[in-house]
């Protein structure tokens, strides 16, 4: 089947999990108890994107609060900061390595598991890669910035090979901040393939925020089945850059925007998938939102997931009947 | 003597503990509390980041910025003809600004910073600096959707509104008044040299005030050329790896001041004297240490509270260091 559809990684968040939450952080939940609503809201949004049609599914991330400091708090070498700030009235508690980073057991392993046990539809793992787990951290310890990715990647390796020994046929590694420094592309090339080297699982990088333009052909290198991207909140201006240089992998094409509450039409989304099919093949594209729904409610979540997968459907039959 | 600075703004909540601001600005939003009692939350928490200021012993404090949601937003919401959109990251830092999408003429609507400046001129015993983020840094980082050029146009208005600006902050007592201009670094790109020097002259146009030039993320080529513009430059020299070469070569005209970015705001580990005792060194060398200012690269707003104080304390230590020494040596 052409244009599998997909999501990013995060679902939106329902009121019953956003109260366990606040109650397990004041103590009012036990971890145990914490643990079973987030297996509730994984089990019903797995539900629910079978519902949608949606060919590859995700668990959701309902454990994560940040997705920097949940893998921080489950490695060796680093602790917990208090509150900074992300942007505007937001903030979060930041990773601080202070000691030699090292993998202690798998992190995104339990939940992969659980979700994947809810479903016959493939789940996609999913974790932080280590460039943006560097970049979003304090560094107390490591001499340079490229001394405490290489760890990272070292230790982020048996996560990687956790997921696939358990089965993970599509593995995802979240690089948001894959871009923000340019000059180190190559040791990023070098840090993931030193990861993915003998992964058979498909392997798949989501970047958002990025400076394409200044990494663009060099990330082609890193060695990855797929780049998933967001297209829609720019307009598709880089199919652009895709078309000057041969882009070369598979795509993950972000079709909606997730930081705004209108939801796209159908016509919009086709338009963009066809607008894609005329700089990469067909058969190398996969559709999903921009990035991660965590912060639309429920209902936009949904609504901007039925929209995306009706599009797809129709375009399908569109192209069967050429 | 060398004395001690910091770049602008302050974090706003505690690492730990009850973070007021923060609930307030929710409580606001939700129409739960008044414009009164956020403002006295504002006003209680503005008056914290002076005191910690004071505890670290920094020699001219700013107001801590509480009010700003970023370097961007906070200005370009408060002039005409920018309208807010989605989040963009702030050059590579892992924090993020609305950005001005520019869809009419820009300009100045009336005063933004001079309340908290004369706040915190009121109750502290330090001197107060003004800070502004500058006018080429706040039109590079917006969309530009009504003017034929940025640079001829946009840059130009922002500056005139920024001029407004200072003027009120130079009528309200303001002796320190210092632009930021982060893009200029981050970008390198110095065929824009001449523009930040002409918008630099605008916005400081008419004003009788020491007039700073700060920059940050990277390295600073000409810095005589902005010295001589500038009553005192400032220096990344954390993210800035060539800035100790290119001030070793600079020859900076008498009379004026160095404020040199010594330790990381954006880390929080904890530097030494050893670390930075050669960028003091050829500070002094240029200027003499009664011209030379410490400061942290960027502002503390990077950091967890309870770090900002920490490395304003190191900060300051270092400074006493660098005094001992030149006492010894003279």
């Amino acid at each position: 089947m052409i244009l599998p559809t997909t999501s990013v990684g995060s679902l939106p968040r329902d009121d019953y999990l956003i109260k366990a939450r606040k109650d397990f952080r004041e103590g009012e939940l036990d971890e145990t108890q914490y643990i079973e609503v987030v297996r509730k809201a994984t089990r019903d949004w797995i539900k629910i994107q079978e519902q949608l049609g949606l060919d590859i599914l995700v668990d959701g991330e309902f454990e994560r609060d940040d997705m920097a400091t949940f893998f921080a708090e489950r490695l060796k070498g680093f602790e917990i900061s208090g509150w900074v700030r992300s942007y505007g009235n937001r903030y979060y508690r930041k990773p601080v390595a202070v000691g030699k980073i090292e993998f202690i057991e798998p992190m995104a392993l339990d939940i992969w598991k659980f979700a994947q046990g809810c479903t016959g539809r493939p789940v996609k793992a999913i974790f932080t890669g280590p460039y943006t787990m560097m970049d979003w951290s304090f560094n107390e310890y490591y001499p340079t910035r490229r001394a405490m990715l290489m760890e990272l990647a070292e230790a982020l390796s048996h996560e990687l090979k956790a997921l696939e020994k358990a089965g993970a046929k599509y593995i995802q590694i979240d690089e948001p901040a894959l871009s923000v420094r340019p000059s180190e592309i190559n040791d990023v090339i070098e840090a993931i393939n030193l990861m993915t080297k003998d992964i058979r699982a498909k392997t798949i990088m989501h970047v958002c925020y990025g400076l394409f333009e200044k990494i663009y052909p060099k990330m082609l290198d890193i060695n990855i089945d797929q780049f998933d991207l967001e297209f829609a909140n720019r307009n598709y201006e880089l199919l652009a850059l895709f078309q000057k240089d041969k882009y070369t992998k598979e795509v993950g094409l972000g079709v909606t925007d997730v930081h705004n509450h209108r939801i796209e039409t159908m016509d919009e989304i086709k338009a963009g998938i066809s607008k894609a099919m005329s700089v990469i093949p067909v058969d190398k594209i996969y559709v999903g939102p921009d990035c991660g729904l965590k912060t639309r409610t429920p209902e936009e979540g949904k609504a901007k997931l039925k929209v995306m997968v009706d599009a797809v459907k129709e375009l399908r039959m569109e192209l069967d009947a050429q | 003597m060398v004395k001690t600075t910091v770049i602008g703004n302050y974090p706003k909540i505690p690492g730990f503990g009850e973070a007021k601001l923060r609930k307030s600005l929710h409580e606001f939003d939700k129409g739960a509390i008044s414009r009164e009692q956020l403002e006295m939350v504002i006003r209680e928490v503005t008056l914290e980041s002076i005191i910690e200021q004071e505890i670290a012993g920094i020699d001219i404090i700013t107001d801590g910025q509480i009010r700003w949601q970023d370097e961007v937003t906070y200005i370009m919401g408060a002039l005409s003809g920018a309208e807010l959109n989605g989040l963009v990251r702030f050059f590579d830092t892992n924090t993020y600004y609305r950005m001005p999408l520019i869809k009419n003429k820009v300009g100045y609507k009336g005063k933004i910073l001079t309340s908290d400046y004369i706040l915190a001129k009121e109750n502290s015993k330090k001197e107060v600096k003004a800070v502004l983020t500058g006018a080429y840094t706040l039109a590079k980082l917006s969309e530009n959707k009504f003017y034929k050029s940025v640079e001829d146009g946009l840059c130009f208005d922002i500056a005139g509104a920024l001029n407004q600006e200072i003027r009120a902050l130079a009528d309200a007592g303001a002796k320190h008044i210092q632009i930021n201009e982060p893009y200029l670094a981050y970008s390198q790109n110095w065929a824009d040299k001449e523009l930040v020097l002409q918008l630099f002259a605008k916005v400081f146009e008419g004003i009788n005030a020491r007039k700073w030039l700060v920059t940050y993320l990277g390295d600073l080529e000409s810095i005589e050329v902005f010295a001589q513009a500038a009553d005192v430059v400032g220096i990344d020299f954390v993210e800035g790896k060539r800035n100790l070469e290119l001030l070793r070569n600079a020859n900076i005209p008498a009379g004026k001041g160095l404020c040199l970015g010594i330790v990381n705001a954006r880390n929080t580990n904890t530097e030494k004297f050893e670390d930075v005792s050669s960028i003091i060194q050829m500070g002094i060398e240029k200027v003499g240490s009664d011209n030379i200012y410490l400061s942290p690269n960027t502002g503390l707003d990077y950091l967890p509270r309870e770090k900002a104080l920490d490395k304003m304390k190191t900060l300051v230590g270092i400074c006493r260091q660098s005094q001992q020494l030149v006492s010894q040596s003279q």
